[in-house]
């Protein structure tokens, strides 16, 4: 019976240290500061701002700003 | 007393089994965190291409900004250039003066030597460049000071009249000159004077006039 309990022990103390690194490896995974809705929501924002620019640019570049008004 | 202690931290029978429950169930809800979290991770991944593409963006849209501001500044200055020059072009059509009238003029000024001496001048040659003190007084300045007309000092007009020269460039009559000026300033007994051959028949001259080409020419080369 002690042995059992020794043995369980041993097994808790294990089961404790892997929860703990588990813990520590969780708080150094990326991307998981927000929920996720929150990160979809700035997904969109981000691919909005892409698409934005990129029609800008797009504008700019085929912009002729020397158009000459027929007579 | 350590027997009962031993009892009380035992688990029950049933609570042993309640415990492996919980962990297992434990366990599922990790595990589907654990998804969640590398969901996670692949979208943040993807933001952050993403936000390297709206920086890539935006430093071409400030280069092409900047470089808009260079086009606009470089046309706002041809625009200003050209104005000026319609202006110029519109202010000398009001006051036209003919080129050949100028080339002409240019000719009787170096025909009196107008910008160095002769080569064959020697001193006591009556000869002198012009302007002479003269002609200043009958330019633009001589007229804003009202020098004196009469009573000419120095060597001019007599020593000009020597040299057989001065009455020359005098004469002609230009539009940039008013008449009424030009005749004010000479010397009234000199009037009749003036009358004298043009010296661009004069062979002595021609040759003046090549000196004082040669030293023109080479005076604009300089300057350029």
């Amino acid at each position: 019976m002690d042995k059992d309990s020794q043995d369980v022990h041993q097994e808790l103390n294990k089961l404790k240290t892997k929860i703990q690194e588990a813990r520590e490896q969780i708080s150094t995974m990326p991307g998981i500061s927000m929920s996720p809705e929150q990160q979809q929501q700035q997904l969109q924002n981000v691919r909005e701002q892409v698409r934005t620019k990129n029609k800008l640019l797009q504008k700019y570049r085929s912009l002729c700003m020397f158009d000459i008004p027929k007579a | 007393m350590l027997a009962m202690s031993r009892n009380q931290k035992l688990p029950q029978p049933g609570e042993e089994s309640q415990i492996l429950e919980l962990l297992v169930q434990r366990d599922g809800e990790f595990q589907e965190l654990m998804k969640v979290a590398q969901e996670q991770g692949k979208v943040h991944q993807e933001m952050q291409l993403l936000e390297k593409e709206v920086e890539k963006r935006d430093s071409d849209i400030q280069q092409l900004q900047k470089q808009l501001k260079e086009a606009e500044h470089i046309l706002a200055t041809a625009v200003y250039q050209a104005k000026e020059k319609l202006k110029s072009i519109e202010k000398a059509r009001k006051g036209s003066i003919s080129s050949e009238e100028i080339i002409k003029y240019a000719h009787r000024i170096s025909a009196s030597n107008a910008v160095c001496a002769p080569l064959t001048w020697v001193p006591g040659d009556p000869r002198r460049p012009y302007p002479t003190d003269l002609e200043m007084r009958s330019g633009l300045l001589g007229q804003m000071s009202n020098l004196p007309t009469n009573g000419v000092n120095g060597h001019l007009p007599g020593d000009a009249l020597a040299a057989g020269r001065l009455p020359d460039v005098l004469t002609p009559q230009y539009p940039w000159q008013s008449s009424d000026m030009s005749m004010n300033m000479l010397p009234p007994n000199h009037s009749n004077d003036f009358m004298l051959e043009p010296p661009g028949h004069n062979k002595e001259n021609e040759d003046d006039v090549e000196v004082m080409s040669t030293d023109s020419s080479s005076s604009s080369s300089d300057s350029d």
